[in-house]
């Protein structure tokens, strides 16, 4: 029994937005990174999981227990997408709080998440800024050492040292058998991280895969190739692995996909004087790529 | 319990502040009341409006000035506007800010949850009822007008009737919807409709009856004070009530929750 099975799971909102016949498997200790731009059904999915929005169709079980019941959701760590808290109380308050109707027995773990995530407790948690609230809703999630940790976009916000932290936990909470959903658009750190990485794309499940897979493989590159003098453009044509290609007098730019060495000695036929390589992130370059044919939803074959 | 702490700390500055507002009134009204008693009743200078408070103050003393002045007029109003204030805040104030959904990812279920934030709402209301007999009975104390505890009591359990009434019509709404503005726009306006008929329908004979289509009219039986233990009407009030709180459960046991569900 994996952390979390979905079968044919869907969630049909009156725009139409949601989740569509979504069939997932992640295992206990697993971190599974989901990928995707606004509106793709991320944070659905991550509610549906919570028993905060109720599927149309399908069914779901977490931890080996249906959502609705609150014994297992004890078992799981939330950090919202969107964190508002418009309290006057303290960040130390709240967290009391929310610590006492977990059964309040996690106040030193409390102040040990504050203190390396630097999130000052003291301060009301109306004046926080944006990365400090974050900060706050990863303590509320971690302090309880839960079995499943669900972290909608857990980075936003944060600066580059909160961020490293983030990484930290969750890495930490992967080697003390822990699972790990992930939910990200820029998913930067869900690649550091991730065990696996699905893609949503308008509610369906359209790329699923291990990450060791796609690092083995370099994405296409965007190459901006800067001449002395107009170059014409039949001397780049028809070079393997280059598409996109685009000309204007001195500059030239196109997509590459493997190796350079074509577009390199075509380009040195001519007088080079700049040569611009952009890469994409790995993340970046999946969904890239499912975004860029259409799919059908193939769902987990793990 | 942490639940309903965390709820009436929530709650309390508003209930607080619109307690001191509505005892304020109360005492005015006293304060008027007892000036009227004892300069004469300034003969030459009553107008009509005066005139009639004056009949009721005369007719029937402590009867007519409980129902004319501290509990027909303002006060009951306040209580109301604060109750569906507090009604509307309970969760679909909580769900706008994101911490609900902190919450019912713990292992908090929604029943609980919303029943907690109810009770919440019925101790505060309460409290300000309190409140506002603890003002009227200190001005008692202080010899400025002979009013019988209990009949103070048993207008202060009207006012909280009528003022939970229409707060677990916000609390219903917002459960429903999630909406706060939803909440209190459609509470506020039920509110206004009431309070209009209330007043209305006493200008015509005609019309009188109508009174009893408001819930304004109900917390006072109609009569004026009455006896603490509840009447026909406040059983009805109770029994509107608890359906409110039915609906609320039930509608928000089935429903989405979240900032971009609700």
């Amino acid at each position: 029994m994996g952390a979390i099975e979905t079968e044919h799971l869907t969630k049909q909102f009156a725009d139409l937005r949601g989740v569509h016949d979504l069939c997932l498997s992640v295992p206990v200790g697993e971190v599974f990174g989901l990928l995707g731009p606004s509106g793709a059904g991320k944070t659905t999915t991550l509610r549906l999981l919570l028993d905060l929005v109720r599927p149309t169709a399908g069914r779901v079980t977490v931890l080996g227990e249906p959502p609705a019941s609150a014994r297992v959701r004890a078992r799981i760590g939330y950090v919202p997408a969107e964190v508002v808290f418009e309290s006057r109380e303290s960040a130390l308050s709240l967290l009391r709080g929310l610590d006492r109707a977990r059964g309040g027995r996690n106040a030193a773990r409390m102040r040990t998440l504050a203190d390396r995530l630097g999130l000052d407790t003291g301060r009301r948690v109306r004046s926080l800024s944006p990365g400090n609230r974050r900060r706050l809703a990863l303590v509320q999630a971690f302090m309880h050492d839960p079995e499943l940790l669900l972290l909608d976009e857990p980075a936003f916000g944060l600066d580059p040292a909160g961020r490293t932290e983030l990484i930290a936990l969750i890495r930490q909470a992967r080697a003390e058998g822990r699972t790990v959903v992930l939910c990200a658009r820029q998913a930067t750190e869900a690649w550091e991280v991730a065990d696996r990485v699905g893609v949503l794309h308008e509610g369906r499940l359209v790329g699923l895969e291990r990450v060791e897979q796609r690092t083995a493989r370099r994405p296409p590159r965007r190459v901006q190739v800067h001449f002395a003098d107009p170059v014409p453009r039949a001397d780049f044509f028809g070079l393997p692995g280059v598409t996109d290609l685009g000309l204007d007098g001195r500059v030239l730019w196109c997509t590459v996909d493997g190796p350079l060495d074509p577009l390199i000695k075509a380009s040195a036929r001519h007088i080079v004087t700049d040569m611009i390589i952009t890469e994409p992130t790995p993340s970046e370059a999946l969904i890239n790529r499912y975004y860029a044919a259409t799919h059908l939803p193939f769902g987990d074959k793990s | 319990m942490i639940l309903l702490w965390r709820t009436l700390a929530d709650f309390r500055r508003r209930t607080l502040g619109w307690a001191v507002v509505a005892s304020v009134f109360a005492i005015g009204y006293a304060r008027i009341y007892s000036d009227l008693r004892s300069s004469g009743l300034l003969v030459e200078s009553r107008t009509p409006a005066m005139q009639d408070l004056i009949d009721t103050v005369e007719r029937a003393p402590m009867a007519g000035y409980l129902e004319t002045t501290v509990y027909g007029l303002m006060p009951p109003l306040l209580v109301v506007l604060c109750a569906v204030g507090l009604g509307a805040r309970a969760v679909a104030g909580l769900e706008e800010t994101g911490e609900l959904e902190l919450l019912l990812a713990g292992p908090i279920g929604r029943r609980r949850l919303v029943l907690t934030r109810y009770a919440g709402l019925v101790v505060s209301v309460t409290l300000i009822g309190l409140i506002i007999w603890a003002s009227v009975q200190w001005f008692v104390f202080a010899g400025r007008i002979r009013i019988d505890a209990v009949d103070v009591a048993a207008a202060c359990a009207g006012v909280v009737l009528v003022g939970l009434f229409f707060g677990s019509m916000a609390f219903a709404a917002g459960a429903f919807t999630g909406d706060r503005t939803v909440a209190l726009t459609l509470t506020g306006t039920l509110v206004t409709v009431a309070y209009s008929l209330r007043a209305l329908a006493d200008t015509a004979d005609e019309t009188r009856a109508m009174r009893w289509l408001s819930p304004f009219q109900y917390h006072l039986g109609g009569e004026g004070p009455h006896p603490l233990w509840p009447g026909g009407y406040e059983l009805l009030l109770i029994l509107l009530t608890g359906g409110l709180l039915t609906a609320a459960v039930y509608g928000f046991g089935r429903r989405d929750v979240g900032t971009e569900a609700a």
